[in-house]
């Protein structure tokens, strides 16, 4: 049963809802930072990247390939038309928190 | 097991989730956040800023009680509207509904609002119906600014300026089929800032594939008033390789420092004038006139001196009216650009922010991106993208540029390009419909 349910069984608010969506437990309305900055990425890769043909699926990567490609788009040893002007936007740490988000969807 | 029966230990098994716990009894209930229960969000406009907003409200915030307002039955999106414009794509196929959002338990209503009351939070539709809300979401689009340029309010009909994508997108269109060959199509862009700064460079480049193949005596000249254009060295070096470029050649760029600003346009003659009294002829003329903010933020006292809203660029909040947020186009956002993938970005973030609050917790921090594909054929692309984060109060460039403007060296670099802005339409697309 997913805490929406039980939320909802219990009679309890929206807000109390979104407060445990963001302590992070899994979640259809999960907002955190990996989440947020991940949606960055589904505009062009599709919700929950999923893709949008022929945009490819970045969704349920590993996390150290996740970065490891992101990085090599950065550096451009990875060749692409766009990925290194958005891979360079991105700390370290960020690419972490993204790629933990996709890996989920 | 009935709902009074569960005590607090049923229910923290229930969850199953140690993180929720710790959270519930780390800081007991939010009760700031309770007392927003079955908080209200009003939406208006379901274009890109608009119905992204309402979708990522609703998965983000589940619970919320999510409106979206938007006067017409569906969404036609400028971006790819000049293929239609060129002959490459249909109108339908750039047509959207809001199907796939009243699926997710968004609340649509098709209807004009024609007031807002931001101080109360209210918004008041045609035909008398009125909503309130604990957040008032606005994105609809812009306005013209009309009384620039002579005559720039009577031409509509006979210089169709297809700025907003629909049935302008369609006359267009026709007016463009009915011209002979050698005839010549005079795109005449607004003063910046306007929505898609690449906007009127993409629809030169898409008519003059269209003329090539069916017209080919016939001209483009872009009257401009701007003395520079978006990604302008990767516009002309890919109308060089593929149209030709200058005086007498497909298409022609008329800088806005020859011969300064148009200042006149005469619908009778068929003419545009520069200040300095430069005068073109066209068959067919594409006038998109100034802009500003739209009427409906303006008339609600929204919008600055210049005609646009200020915002606080982390949360889209307006500066003016507290729980009343301005996205898209008619939104100052620092360095991003009046664009669709701009509102949509936008757009995650204004939801964030509002779902964060509605829980009693912190944001989580703003991430930004855009991205603007230009079609110069259908098969050869070039873009502009950028990744933004919010620095001392305004959103700034942290990564990004323009395509390289090498045509004819690297031909699979611009085809992968257009390839790759088909994928963005229909990703942007999905993910703000379906
Ligand atoms: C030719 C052209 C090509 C473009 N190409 C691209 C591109 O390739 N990529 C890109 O990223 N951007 C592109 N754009 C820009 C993009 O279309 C806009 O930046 C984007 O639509 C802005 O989103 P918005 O939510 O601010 O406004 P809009 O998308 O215009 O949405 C506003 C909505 O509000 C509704 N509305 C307005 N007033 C009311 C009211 N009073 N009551 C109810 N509803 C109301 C409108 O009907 C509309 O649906 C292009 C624009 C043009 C003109
Ligand atoms: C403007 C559209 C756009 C955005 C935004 C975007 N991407 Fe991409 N992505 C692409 C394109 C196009 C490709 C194909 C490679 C290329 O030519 O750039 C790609 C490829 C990828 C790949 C390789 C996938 C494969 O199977 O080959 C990964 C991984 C990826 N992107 C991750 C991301 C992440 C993570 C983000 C957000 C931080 C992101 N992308 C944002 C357009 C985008």
């Amino acid at each position: 049963m997913s805490v929406k349910r039980v939320v909802m069984m219990t009679g309890l608010s929206a807000g109390l809802v979104g407060a445990l969506a963001l302590s992070g437990t899994a979640h259809a309305g999960e907002l955190n930072r990996g989440a947020l900055l991940s949606a960055q990425c589904e505009t062009c890769h599709g919700t929950d990247g999923t893709g949008a043909a022929p945009m490819p699926s970045i969704n349920g990567m590993d996390v150290a390939d996740m970065v490891d490609v992101m990085k090599a788009f950065a550096s451009k040893e990875e060749k692409s038309t766009m990925m290194y002007r958005h891979a360079q936007g991105y700390s370290d740490e960020e690419l972490k928190a993204v790629a933990e988000y996709l890996k989920g969807k | 097991m009935n709902i009074h029966d569960m005590n607090r230990r049923d229910f923290i098994k229930l969850l199953g989730a140690t993180g929720a716990v710790s959270t519930l009894t780390a800081c007991g209930l939010p009760t700031a956040a309770m007392a927003k229960a079955g908080g209200r969000v009003v939406v208006v406009g379901g274009g890109f800023g608009g119905a992204t907003c309402a979708s990522y409200l609703k998965r983000w915030g589940p619970d919320l009680n999510v409106t979206l307002v938007e006067k017409e039955a569906k969404y036609v999106t400028c971006p790819f509207s000049n293929k239609v414009i060129a002959g490459d794509m249909s109108i339908a196929e750039i047509t959207h509904s809001y199907d796939g959002l009243k699926a997710r338990g968004i609340n649509v209503i098709n209807g004009e609002v024609t007031g807002v009351d931001a101080a109360a939070k209210k918004v008041s539709l045609k035909g008398g119906q009125a909503l309130s809300a604990d957040a008032l979401v606005l994105s609809p689009g812009i306005s013209f600014e009309y009384g620039r340029v002579e005559n720039d309010d009577k031409v509509a009909e006979s210089m169709p300026h297809a700025w907003h994508a629909g049935p302008q997108t369609v006359l267009l269109r026709k007016q463009l089929e009915a011209m002979a060959d050698g005839g010549v199509v005079l795109i005449v862009p607004p003063r910046k800032p306007f929505r898609c700064p690449p906007g009127p460079y993409e629809r030169a480049s898409l008519i003059a594939h269209y003329l090539k193949a069916n017209k080919p005596k016939s001209r483009i000249v872009i009257v401009d008033s701007n003395p520079s254009h978006s990604k302008q060295k990767a516009f002309h070096a890919a109308w060089a390789h593929l149209y030709g470029l200058g005086e007498g050649k497909m298409i022609q760029w008329v800088s806005g420092d020859q011969g300064g600003p148009v200042v006149k346009i005469d619908p009778s003659t068929m003419t545009v004038e520069k200040e300095f009294g430069d005068k073109f002829k066209g068959d067919v003329i594409n006038f998109i006139p100034h802009q500003k903010a739209s009427a409906l933020v303006m008339s609600a006292g929204l919008t600055n001196k210049d005609g646009w809203c200020d915002v606080d660029q982390g949360t889209f909040e307006s500066k003016v009216a507290k729980s009343v947020y301005v996205l898209g186009d008619s939104c100052v956002a620092g360095a991003m650009p009046k664009s669709g993938h701009s509102a949509n970005s936008q757009a995650k973030n204004c939801a964030a922010a509002i779902v964060a609050k509605m829980a009693g917790q912190s944001q989580p921090t703003p991430s930004y991106a855009n991205t603007c594909y230009s079609l110069i054929s259908p098969d050869f692309g070039i873009s502009v993208a950028a990744v933004y984060q919010l620095k001392e109060g305004a959103i700034k460039k942290v990564s990004g540029g323009v395509t390289p403007p090498h045509p004819g060296e690297n031909d699979r670099f611009y085809k992968n390009e257009a390839k790759y802005a088909k994928g963005w339409y229909k990703g942007i697309t999905s993910d703000m419909f379906g």
